[in-house]
């Protein structure tokens, strides 16, 4: 079930003209001190949550 | 997403060996990333951040020789082909990018790095085409991004990072924003992000102090003069907030970062209409910021498995437990909701009539109104995961061994020190916790002991009456933080600031904070949000006192010894109402120990185990690594 309708304006898609973004959502950018060790990029957690929840289910 | 902040070559990288993307062999190692977030259908873009003057090493190169005030490292003056050469590496930089299949990149022009560093006459003296008049400084971040779009084609996203409001007298004005806006919208970009204040500005603009999306209009000023769309920040932690934001049309776009650090089910939670378990960013900065600072992975307060999510692991338990939590505080609260998760029968027992602990002492600060929602998500959170919560219980170690948990974990926290001054257990003597348990009478005049994060925290208390029991983040006014910083909402000003005065409110009390120590007091408060505690205080009339000896307290007031530099004494009487001991805390472990000697498989976590300063970060983690082992 999807309750996307509390926040219409939040999951409109937006159009690029090239290509379209899910929904108005940008996680900015933040130094982590992960990405200053990018050969430890084999163990980023890169995991999507619907990943995680199918994981969990 | 975008990327943190990557060089477009050696003298910009903020740090040595901090990340860089300079050739084709650095390509590889984005790939993993772009290629995780392309799985899942993300889109991603990466930041280029040439550091300027803000690098903390001594190759740095800027449109000036001026110093930073908030760096050691005293930057050399670009040659005008050395200004070529910088341009030529973003457009490198960004076409390596796209290599790695990157959708897009995130020109960083704000917060007071290299770009932001040529629109200013503060830290930009040039005489050549780069400097003098604002359209000449305003061609560096044009030429950027026109270059960068020849380069990369059409269909490649470039969102360019606009210093909106500088919040730096001699920063930019309106005008000069929209009319730099509009020539990088010209030049090609796709999307403008908005930057807010320099690294050097000394007004909060993601503190948690700061009001929930407090500087959305700065966008929305934008909006008349720009057509691509337009992203806000700054302070947006929750859906209802990020879709007000949207809805009244101040931004198309909401960018956050700390509350995905907090929550990575942000998103999901409210798609599915389960806002209320959202973990929220209290703004706090003590896991992420500071810790970045300090050259530590970022993590969460929150949140201890950010970035930490393939080492600490919340699984199944393989055989069910029956678990004892005591004590209802943060340590306790994420001990008891982790190991409910993992399928054990927890229950969870609070002295209390409430969870929440010592958060609920913090919650009453002006500026901390956010804790409220940590408090919140645990008690979804026991909901959720059938934690069983036995309030105003208090059980001694007997009757616990006779329930015969498999597990119990002992989370009973902290008292207030008593320093053993004579007098105080004077009728005029408060703990922190009686004061701000906000039913004690505090006189007008108070010497507050002990200048450490619970010392500032009681100050700021102090400063104000009449403060709510139970504070709504929301109800917290931007007009009223924007006047007390000093800052133009009208952006009729220099960067928003110039010539404005701060308005201060009237002090409730007059307040004197004491230390021991002769060191500067709140040297121990976060790195990034110290010296907001400090000027606050200051700008209010806090009087501080260093290398003090607490000789007794009397009906008089607090009787004291200064030591200066120079070894002289001088003594002193601080004529107040009230004392208020803030010297620090003990654990309260009695409980442990007993269980201990009983013979029972007993863990010690959070205050309980180590109460050298309230540390709810380190509460929380111990409550979730105590979790995941029984």
């Amino acid at each position: 079930m999807t309750h996307a309708t509390r926040y219409p304006h939040i999951f409109e898609p937006l159009d690029l003209g090239f290509t379209t973004l899910k929904n108005r959502l940008l996680m900015g950018s933040m130094h982590t001190g992960l990405e200053d060790r990018v050969w430890t990029t084999t163990s980023w957690p890169l995991t999507s949550p619907s990943v995680r929840k199918a994981a969990w289910a | 997403m975008v990327t943190g902040g990557i060089a477009p070559n050696r003298r910009g990288s903020l740090a040595p060996l901090a990340s860089k993307l300079t050739n084709r062999w650095e390509v590889l190692r984005h790939r993993k990333v772009t290629d995780a977030v392309h799985e899942h259908d993300g889109r991603i873009c990466m930041q280029i951040l040439h550091a300027g003057r803000y690098a903390y090493h001594p190759f740095s190169v800027a449109p000036s020789a001026i110093k930073a005030p908030i760096n050691p490292f005293k930057p050399k003056a670009l040659s005008s082909n050395g200004v070529e050469n910088q341009i030529r590496d973003f457009v490198r930089c960004a076409k390596l990018a796209q290599a790695a299949g990157y959708d897009g990149v995130e020109v960083m022009g704000s917060e007071g790095y290299f770009i932001n560093q040529f629109l200013v006459p503060r830290t930009n003296h040039r005489t050549d085409e780069w400097g003098g008049r604002f359209e000449n400084r305003m061609k560096l971040p044009v030429e950027i991004v026109r270059r960068i779009r020849e380069a990369v084609g059409r269909e490649f996203i470039i969102i360019y990072r606009l210093s909106m409001l500088d919040m730096l007298a001699d920063g930019n004005n309106r005008e000069e924003v929209v009319q730099l806006g509009r020539a990088i919208e010209a030049a090609g970009a796709t999307i403008i992000n908005t930057g807010i204040g320099w690294h050097e500005t000394r007004i909060p603009t993601i503190a948690t102090s700061v009001p929930r999306a407090a500087f959305t209009w700065v966008t929305r000023m934008m909006r008349d003069a720009i057509d691509i769309p337009l992203v806000t920040t700054n302070r947006i932690n929750m859906p209802d907030t990020a879709e007000a934001v949207l809805a009244r049309g101040d931004a198309d776009m909401i960018s956050m970062a700390r509350p995905f650090l907090a929550d990575a089910d942000w998103a999901l939670k409210a798609t599915e209409g389960r806002a209320d378990e959202i973990n929220t960013c209290i703004g706090c900065n003590q896991a992420c910021l500071d810790h970045v600072f300090e050259n530590k992975k970022a993590s969460c307060l929150v949140n201890p498995r950010a970035g930490r999510e393939t080492e600490i692991i919340i699984e199944k338990a393989g055989t069910k437990k029956r678990v004892a939590v005591v004590g209802g505080g943060m340590a306790g609260l994420s001990a008891a909701t982790t190991a409910a998760r993992r399928g054990h029968d927890v229950t969870l027992y609070e002295a209390s009539d409430r969870i929440g602990g010592q958060f609920n002492m913090a919650l009453r600060i002006p500026g901390k109104e956010e804790f409220v929602e940590t408090i919140r998500y645990f008690q979804r959170q026991i909901e959720l995961t059938g934690v069983e919560v036995k309030l105003d219980t208090k059980l001694s170690a007997g009757e616990l061994a006779r329930q015969r948990y498999n597990e119990v974990i002992v989370a009973t926290g902290v008292k207030p020190r008593i320093p053993g001054i004579p007098g105080d257990d004077g009728p005029n003597v408060l703990s922190y916790a009686e004061v701000l348990a906000g039913n004690a009478e505090v006189g007008r005049k108070v010497a507050v002991i002990g200048a450490g994060g619970i010392g500032f925290d009681v100050s700021e208390y102090l400063l104000h009456d009449d403060v709510p029991l139970q504070p709504d983040p929301d109800d917290v006014s931007i007009e009223d933080f924007f006047a007390e910083w000093g800052v133009d909402m009208d952006f009729e000003t220099r960067g928003g600031v110039d010539g404005i005065e701060p308005k201060r409110h009237e002090p409730a009390r007059e307040i004197w904070m004491t230390q021991r120590k002769t060191s500067k007091p709140g040297k121990g408060l976060g790195k990034t949000t110290g010296w907001i505690h400090r000027t606050t205080l200051k700008n209010h009339g806090v009087k501080m006192l260093t290398g003090v000896d607490y000789r007794k307290i009397d009906d008089q007031g607090l009787h004291i010894t200064i030591k200066d530099s120079d070894g002289n004494e001088t003594e002193q009487l601080l004529d107040v109402d009230t004392v208020v001991l803030c010297t620090g805390q003990v654990s309260e472990n009695a409980l442990y120990n007993a269980l201990k000697d009983a013979g029972q498989s007993v863990h010690l976590i959070g205050g309980a185990k180590l109460a050298a300063e309230l540390d709810a970060k380190r509460a929380i983690e111990d409550g979730v690594r105590v979790a995941v082992e029984v």
